[in-house]
């Protein structure tokens, strides 16, 4: 009992970090240029094909790869992605438009992203060879009862690790400073000296690896499809705004609290409502707390 | 060329042989624009306008198929229906607004979803087979043309310019004597019964429904039509869903390329007609009388 339960802490742990990693993606992308960012669970996708497809090449030419590696390839596979939708799908559409604008061209880029993913992986589900899986085995721990397997804390460990650079990142280095002008107010920011277009490339392209790394994580946990993406974007929204949209720290933890929640929800309660609960959850937060639990960097409610 | 050519030539031919099925499709879609169009004309930006249609397609195929009703009857009734909920759903979320409405309401139509999958006595997850194909092009332009005349009379009439108002500046409307809340609630709600009249039309045409006919790929088709058609005017959504639903048969022939046009087309609109294809002066001609007079003199 205890056992199977300290294993469903370790699962919503795993889900909450992978979460989490999409989620601070949004609030930046969100805090700094107060759009939403609707290709972005699309863009993680991306990312997990991309870890998918080198694992799987370099196994037919070198042999298994360190899951690291993969990792960071496909950050930097999925940044560029980012860099690219922001080019195509935010970049031209300027200041003036309305908040509807960027949400309905960001819903054409995920399409699109979904059907080249189809075009070019196929649509059934994939997953991580299981020659790989084999050798990480060794690494497992056995502690009493039960074990915990090297994946599981590579996911929780990469995904701490992420968490803690960014943090480190927007809080202490000077580009995480230009990064929190911008979102405080753009014109002032633009002003006192910063390149804000260079800022907003810089922002699609950190939200968009750490997506990347989500997919790659949650390629691991679970499995890929092109479909992955709508749940990961939804989630991740629904993060956002539990944390309180723009605030990174509170996307942390809030990814933490829904992971959690999801799985003991499919544990214990009635697992085909899960979803129901996820967005339950967001509509009573929206009506009731619009801030979030741990308040709001931004003023989002007056909408243009 | 030539390939670009008989594409060209394929897309415009396509026209003139639309079928019955093919119709009744871009009609229903038509609604559906309108349904959205309704909280639009108050400002407010219903995202989940599928919900209302999941709601208005179960009640309908549940009265004509299990209860035998009358099938305008079963319309009407799935339309207040659906109506009902949005007036209930509208009072707690039209509190906010923009994006944030946004979000809820879309949140509002996967709760549908999720609630349809798990409801048994529409037959959960399996779905509504069997449904009678009531639905003929009498029903759906016949409806579409009452809506057409009301939202044309409304945006003359006193509630039209009331809508108007808190559209453009709610302190504003609200200090004029306007009812804000009361006149948000009534276009949402009557948006909600144009989704639900939709959604049962939309059975009866499909004649099987399952709770993933209404998901958010739907909301977001809803969205589209309005946007890229024009949101400030009422034929605005109806030329959107045209052009979107002829678009996705016409553009069979790209096969694999399609959805990048698709998506193109969508960015491409965007960029250079913010607020849709139609604007509130682009078919009027009162101004393009003046502006050749201008040029003439």
């Amino acid at each position: 009992m205890l056992a199977t339960f300290i294993q469903q802490v370790i699962n919503g742990l795993m889900l909450g970090g992978s979460y989490a990693l999409v989620a601070i993606g949004y609030t930046l992308i969100f805090g700094v240029l107060n759009l939403l960012h609707l290709a972005h669970g699309e863009v993680a996708m991306i990312g997990s094909y991309i870890g998918l497809t080198l694992v799987l090449t370099a196994m037919s030419q070198v042999g298994v790869l360190p899951v690291w590696v993969v990792l960071i390839v496909a950050m930097i596979g999925a940044g560029i992605v980012g860099i690219v939708v922001e080019l195509i799908a935010f970049r031209p559409l300027g200041r003036k438009q309305l908040h509807i604008t960027p949400l309905i061209t960001t819903i054409a880029v995920a399409f699109v992203l979904q059907e080249a993913a189809v075009k070019l992986f196929g649509s059934e589900q994939r997953s991580f060879p299981v020659k790989m899986f084999e050798q990480l085995e060794a690494h497992d721990l056995q502690l009493g009862g039960f074990r915990i397997t090297y994946v599981q804390m590579f996911i929780i460990g990469a995904s701490l690790v992420l968490m803690g650079g960014l943090y480190f990142f927007v809080e202490k280095t000077q580009m995480g400073m230009a990064m929190r002008a911008c979102a405080e107010n753009t014109t002032t920011a633009r002003l006192l000296g910063v390149n804000v277009h260079w800022i907003t490339v810089w922002t699609f392209g950190i939200a968009s690896a750490l997506a990347g790394a989500a997919g790659v994580l949650i390629g691991l946990a679970y499995n890929i499809t092109p479909l992955m993406g709508v749940n990961l974007g939804l989630k991740g929204l629904t993060i956002m705004l539990f944390g309180g949209s723009g605030n990174v720290v509170g996307a942390m933890v809030a990814a933490l609290i829904l992971g959690m929640i999801e799985t003991m929800s499919v544990a214990y309660l009635v697992p085909a409502w899960k979803d129901g609960f996820a967005f339950g959850i967001l509509i009573l937060i929206l009506l009731y707390k619009p801030t979030g639990l741990f308040g709001s960097r931004l003023q989002i409610e007056a909408g243009r | 060329m030539r390939g670009v050519i008989n594409a060209v030539v394929g897309v415009v031919t396509g026209l003139f042989t639309l079928g019955e099925a093919d119709l009744a499709t871009i009609g229903i879609n038509m609604i559906m624009g309108l349904s959205m169009f309704l909280p639009m004309t108050v400002g407010q930006l219903s995202f989940g306008q599928a919900g209302f249609m999941s709601i208005g397609a179960h009640i309908a195929v549940v009265l004509t198929l299990y209860a035998g009703v009358w099938f305008p009857v079963a319309l009407l009734v799935a339309g207040v229906g659906a109506g009902l909920v949005g007036f209930l759903v509208g009072i707690p979320v039209l509190r906010l607004r923009g994006l944030l409405l946004a979000l809820v309401t879309f949140g509002f139509a996967q709760v549908v979803e999720v609630f349809f999958l798990n409801f048994r006595p529409t037959g959960a997850a399996e779905g509504i087979r069997g449904i009678y194909p009531h639905t003929t092009l009498w029903y759906v332009y016949g409806f579409l043309a009452l809506l057409v005349l009301f939202l044309a009379r409304l945006r003359r009439s006193r509630v039209g310019r009331a809508f108007e108002a808190v559209k453009l500046d709610e302190t504003a409307a609200e200090a004029m004597g306007v009812n804000v809340t009361g006149a948000k609630l009534m276009a949402f709600a009557t948006g909600a019964f144009v989704a639900g009249v939709g959604g049962g039309l939309y059975a009866h045409h499909a004649v099987f429904i399952q709770y993933d006919n209404f998901d958010f790929k739907r909301s977001v088709d809803i969205a589209m039509y309005m946007v890229l058609g024009g949101m400030d005017v009422f034929y605005g959504p109806l030329l959107g869903a045209f052009i979107i639903t002829y678009l996705s048969t016409a553009l069979q022939f790209l096969a694999d390329w399609r959805w990048e046009v698709w998506g193109s087309i969508v960015i491409l609109t965007m960029i250079f007609r913010p607020q849709g294809i139609l604007g509130r002066d682009t078919l009027n001609v009162r101004r393009w009388l003046r502006v050749r007079h201008a040029t003439a003199a």
